[in-house]
């Protein structure tokens, strides 16, 4: 990879380099993309030819070498701007990687600004979102407001989709920080889930689901769990997503998981029973205090002590760590006193 | 905070309370130098005026240091402890011989990553064919999510060639970073049409299968700030490049800070 100031470039060429540190891919934040882009379309997108030019691909205050490559599209849907039925656009990739993507061929959401050399991408980090089949219809100018609503109800219903691919499913879930809570795409998830192709899609869409605080899928995900069926490329979102219940009503479907024979479920489920701290999961708290994974341990003994209130023995990590027999004897000995009441 | 001075007094008198308060911000962080946005490294705290002015450490004073300057006092942390439990740091003032009740405050400082499920591969033409994304969130010293950007950069050692591919020949990543929660790791592969030489070629199919590791470079993960080198540790890896996808391999999570 060269990677060369922008001054050097054009005084020393590719030989000086400066020291590999830099900013990577931004998060993808919606308002800015609309409101960059003179032009969305929906449209179907060619595969990208290389031009064999070389390039310079700008990033910040540096410059890399690089090739141009340039895609067709077929518009579909204009949702801002105008522009003709079909277009070409060029674009600049490094040589090698530092976060830009090219455009992906197919159905996508294309943002685009109008520069000296036709259309440009406008964010190269984003120069596509997934897009759904489903026609859409703008007639007048949106706000910028409204067009992030249009990009999330596209992203919804490829979630939905029983014909969207695998892919752009997952290029949606990689987006979840940008998509806000809403009863819209959790139903998206819903019917993503029916329409699953695959066990590990539908995995995903489950855990999704479960870290969005619908319970809808979670007897389910605790049989995938029990049963260590679910997919090996899965596994450990489902347990993160246990891990982030906060609902009471998971409940009598977290006490379960505390008997899998994967040590992660057991402190995914601990750790949400802690966050709960529902006074009837005591006794079953106490029971946790003997697992032989520390950090079941801990999740019970800090479980404990926001269930009664005596937060001074719900210690700090490198406290229980220093101090863990203390903590456990003083659990058990409060055993005592609360079965015999 | 406040405390009050008064009584009952019976008939006609007049009845003066006093009140002492300390405010300001409750939560001090330590990034090692570096001062994110959203994340109060120094706190000021204020009182009620007075003409006589004490401020002072009830409890923590591990955790932090406190400078007093008139009705303020400017909290830091000592960097050597932080806090177990929240506001489990305690600071008063004394106005005019009046004493504050305790002022609560936390010493938080970034722990570790916590995956947010195995890496997503998808696949491309250039300049890499595959791209795959491990996602974290960022936790703190009491296993919190640190929900606002802290920013964060990575440091890589050389690339190493593994299991009789010479993918380390080709040179490594750039090394970047970038915003957390999530914090996203992209890991590439070396292009094989800029490198038609590469042996073994890399596949994509997005299903995270290859089991072999072809190229292998150290990882250092800090948050803080996004310039190299800068900000608090929170995880030590290694890149490991596969035939069809990246992951990192190794995770060593700092121990919890005390």
């Amino acid at each position: 990879m060269t990677r060369i100031s922008v001054v050097a470039a054009f005084i020393l060429g590719v030989a000086a380099t400066v020291p590999l540190f830099g900013v990577g891919r931004p998060h993808l934040n919606l308002s800015d993309l609309v409101g960059d882009a003179d032009v969305i379309v929906i449209a179907d997108v060619s595969p990208s030819t290389p031009l064999k030019t070389p390039a310079l691909v700008r990033s910040g205050t540096d410059i890399f070498a690089g090739h141009e490559y340039a895609s067709e599209l077929r518009v579909r849907s204009v949702i801002k701007g105008r522009c003709p039925d079909r277009l070409t656009v060029k674009y600049a990739l490094p040589e090698s990687f530092m976060g830009y993507r090219p455009l992906q061929s197919g159905l996508k959401m294309v943002f685009l600004r109008l520069g000296g050399n036709g259309y440009e991408i406008v964010n190269q980090y984003y120069p596509d979102l997934p897009a759904s089949d489903e026609a859409v219809s703008v007639t007048d100018p949106l706000s910028d407001d409204q067009l992030v609503e249009v990009v999330l109800r596209q992203f919804a219903n490829v979630i939905a989709s029983s014909t969207a691919s695998e892919s752009d499913k997952i290029w949606v879930l990689m987006y979840d920080y940008a998509i806000p809570a809403s009863e819209l795409f959790k139903e998206a998830l819903k019917k993503g889930v029916a329409n699953a192709a695959t066990q590990r899609m539908r995995e995903k869409l489950q855990a999704e689901l479960l870290i969005r605080g619908d319970l809808s899928e979670l007897s389910s995900v605790v049989q995938l769990l029990l049963r260590n069926n679910a997919s090996p490329h899965t596994t450990s979102r489902l347990q993160y997503a246990i891990s982030t219940l906060k609902d009471r009503r998971a409940v009598p479907s977290l006490i379960p998981l505390l008997s899998s024979s994967d040590r992660q479920t057991r402190a995914a489920a601990s750790e949400a029973l802690w966050h709960i701290a529902d006074p009837n999961t005591a006794e079953i708290l106490l029971k946790a205090l003997e697992d032989p994974y520390h950090e079941v341990r801990y999740c019970a003994v800090r479980a404990l002590a926001d269930i009664t209130g005596e937060r001074e023995w719900g210690p700090s990590i490198p406290e229980f760590k220093e101090n863990e027999d203390r903590y456990l004897h003083h659990w058990k000995q409060w055993a005592r006193s609360y079965r015999a009441r | 905070m406040s405390a009050s001075v008064g009584g009952s007094i019976k008939g006609r008198a007049t009845f003066t309370v006093i009140d002492t308060n300390i405010s300001g911000r409750d939560t001090v962080w330590w990034f090692n130098g570096a001062t994110p946005a959203g994340y109060d490294t120094a706190v000021t705290l204020t009182s009620s005026p007075g003409s006589t002015i004490s401020w002072s450490i009830v409890s923590g004073s591990d955790k932090v240091s406190l400078s007093g300057n008139g009705n303020q006092a400017a909290i830091r942390s000592t960097s050597s402890h932080f806090s177990g439990a929240p506001g489990d740091i305690s600071i008063k003032v004394t106005v005019d011989g009046i004493v504050s009740n305790p002022f609560a405050m936390t010493a938080r400082v970034p722990w570790k990553l916590q995956s947010l499920g195995e890496p997503e591969t998808t696949c491309f033409f250039s300049p890499t064919n595959y791209i795959s994304v491990a996602r974290y969130e960022l936790r703190d010293n009491l296993n919190s999510v640190m929900s606002t950007d802290a920013e964060w950069n990575e440091v890589l050692g050389t690339p190493a060639s593994e299991n009789g591919s010479n993918w380390g020949s080709f040179g490594g990543p750039n090394p970047m970073g970038a915003a957390t929660n999530p914090l996203e790791d992209m890991i590439g592969a070396p292009d094989p049409s800029v490198n038609p030489t590469m042996n073994p070629l890399p596949t994509c199919d997005g299903q995270n299968t290859g089991t072999t590791r072809y190229m292998a470079v150290p990882q250092t993960i800090r948050v803080g700030t996004n310039t190299g080198g800068g900000g608090v540790q929170v995880q030590q890896d290694t890149l490991g490049y596969y035939i069809d996808h990246g992951q990192h391999d190794g995770v060593q999570v700092p121990p919890p800070p005390q």
